[in-house]
């Protein structure tokens, strides 16, 4: 989905009076105590909550029993409905004219009443420079990181600033091994070649993915990178690997940057 | 949502092919075909593009102080099964069988966490996380994943021998080297030990309310305890001698995991419930080496959080 800075789809009247309110003034956030207040003697300002969604169809795609290879259409799924989801929060933050979002989580959620789809749901807290010193990607989208307070915080004493969440996914098919296969192994120590090369290929594709997105960021490297593994209900054999992180670039400022010597504390609570 | 099958279109040969060279070298232990091209382009490049880590910002921030830079993430992994061993349930002993599936698997994952590393042209490994996995399509069967960090290491820091892997964060890390301590590598080892419940301890556990019945009185059950300290002393020992035989000084963080389950054993006129203890230990071999001390570690200073 191509970005719009001037969009506010999805937005239903009561989001709209919401970010008006956050306009005027008034924020919101799910920042801790301490993580707004780190975040602020950071020198930024919160804004408000900023939320994206995307309720997305699932579709099917067919498998061949005996050959470990990667579902393109489920793997196109998860990714555009979470890129969906994403810039629907930044398009968002946009309206309130944020530098970027701070702490966002990237949820999904499954119902009852529809086997096929899932929710996406990106939330975090809108922020901006109160200097006005612009914090923006390169793009000139608004940032996102899912940092906590704290490692944002961190992350600026480096010299360092996010500019964007990357990731990769990929659902993969295992084979299921043949009868051959499974009476060879029947009382032995043996590696499973087949089940290893399965899951080294989804997890390498995955990976592979989200550091592509970061290239294209133009991003110097990627933080706290999470690798999950999920099934999605797809049954036996389906899996998702799910590679996300927050692409870093150096800050403008930080050629003559020094690295603060930290101190060596012992919490006596 | 389960995907349907069908026989699937012919696929590509070149395809084909790349994946039977992927397999083979998965069967010789090493890494697939896309991994190491991926990283062999990475290491020739330099290390130009943006790096991968799993590096939280405090790690990231600590080795950027020591001048350690993130190449990329890197993995081994490896799915095992484990095989069957007869007549071990009449007497206590280690089931080898169990104890070496778990260790070969480590071993592969981790010589494939080290041949990725390698590949990459990297120093050093940190912020190694290693699990343990298990599939549904996949019963009896062991996974070890090993994800962590490559990183490129200023000169002072680099290992003559190689590539070092280490199951420590960022911070662990950099405390060591500030320290003067190297990390050398990791000692790991699992052990599975048998224990058939002796006559006494059947005669306790069966229970029954009849007077002078031994399930009546307080007691320690001796061969049970006893089985939980071979597995560990078997564990421990591997776990000395691999650190001894790396040239460490001795062994950090190491990490503990015990589980036992009973098993059942029933026959001609018998019934009783025996225990199968599991004994996991894993940690980082250390050599001191003064040269690399700072003075970046002062005394520690106490704090109260409120």
């Amino acid at each position: 989905m191509a970005y719009d800075p001037t969009s506010t789809e999805g937005l239903p009247q009561a989001g709209r009076a919401r970010l008006e309110q956050n306009r005027a003034g008034l924020f919101t956030s799910d920042l801790s105590v301490n993580e707004f207040l780190l975040v602020r003697q950071a020198g930024f300002q919160p804004l408000g909550l900023v939320i994206g969604s995307s309720i997305y169809h699932i579709g099917i795609q067919l498998a061949s029993y005996r050959q470990n290879q990667e579902l393109t259409v489920l793997s196109q799924a998860m990714y555009e409905a979470r890129e969906l989801a994403m810039t629907r929060m930044e398009e968002e933050a946009e309206q309130l004219g944020a530098d970027g979002v701070v702490g966002v989580r990237l949820d999904i959620g499954r119902y009852e009443w529809g086997e096929n789809m899932a929710e996406f749901i990106a939330v975090g807290t809108a922020v901006k420079h109160r200097g006005g010193v612009l914090h923006r990607a390169p793009s000139g989208r608004p940032f996102t990181s899912d940092l906590t307070g704290q490692e944002f915080w961190t992350l600026l004493q480096t010299g360092h600033r996010p500019v964007g969440m990357v990731m990769g996914s990929c659902v993969y098919h295992v084979a299921h091994q043949t009868m051959r296969q499974s009476l060879r192994n029947t009382g032995q120590n043996v590696e499973l070649p087949n089940f290893t090369q399965a899951l080294y290929d989804a997890r390498e594709l995955a990976m592979e993915r989200m550091q592509a997105e970061a290239l294209e960021a133009k991003a110097e490297g990627i933080v706290g990178v999470d690798i999950h593994e999920r099934s999605h209900g797809w049954g036996s054999h389906v899996i998702e690997f799910f590679a996300i992180g927050t692409a870093i670039i150096p800050a403008e400022d930080s050629q003559d940057h020094v690295i603060p010597a930290p101190q060596v504390v012992l919490d006596l609570a | 949502m389960s995907p349907l099958f069908r026989r699937g279109p012919a696929p590509d040969p070149a395809e084909l092919e790349r994946a039977a060279e992927s397999l083979r070298r998965i069967e010789a232990g090493g890494i697939p075909l896309p991994a190491s091209e991926r990283l062999a382009a990475l290491a020739e490049s330099g290390a130009a593009g943006p790096y991968g880590s799993d590096l939280a910002v405090n790690e990231f921030a600590l080795l950027a102080r020591l001048g350690i830079r993130p190449v990329t993430l890197v993995m081994g992994s490896s799915i095992y099964h484990t095989g069957w061993q007869t007549g071990y349930y009449f007497q206590p002993g280690e089931v080898r069988v169990l104890s070496d599936a778990y260790n070969e698997s480590r071993r592969l994952a981790l010589g494939r966490l080290l041949e990725e590393t390698q590949t990459a042209g990297a120093d050093a490994v940190v912020g190694v996380r290693i699990t343990q996995g298990a599939h549904d399509w996949a019963p009896g069967a062991v996974e070890f994943i090993a994800v962590g960090t490559a990183v490129r290491l200023p000169e002072h820091l680099r290992s003559p021998g190689g590539p070092v892997l280490t199951d420590l964060s960022g911070q662990e890390f950099w405390k060591l080297c500030a320290a003067g301590l190297r990390p050398v590598g990791i000692a790991a080892h699992t052990s599975v030990h048998y224990v058939p419940a002796t006559w006494q301890t059947q005669m306790t556990q069966r229970g029954g309310m009849f007077a002078g019945s031994a399930s009546w009185t307080n007691q320690e059950l001796t061969d049970f305890t006893r089985g939980v300290y071979a597995a560990r002393a078997t564990a421990m020992r591997y776990l000395q001698d691999a650190a001894h035989a790396a040239g460490g000084d001795g062994v950090v963080g190491v990490k503990l995991a015990q589980h036992s389950r009973g098993y059942r054993v029933s026959g001609m006129g018998y019934e009783r419930d025996d225990m199968i203890v599991t004994f996991d230990v894993i940690g980082t071999v250390i050599r001191e080496d003064p040269s690399l001390e700072t003075d970046e570690l002062p005394g520690a200073l106490s704090v109260l959080s409120l």
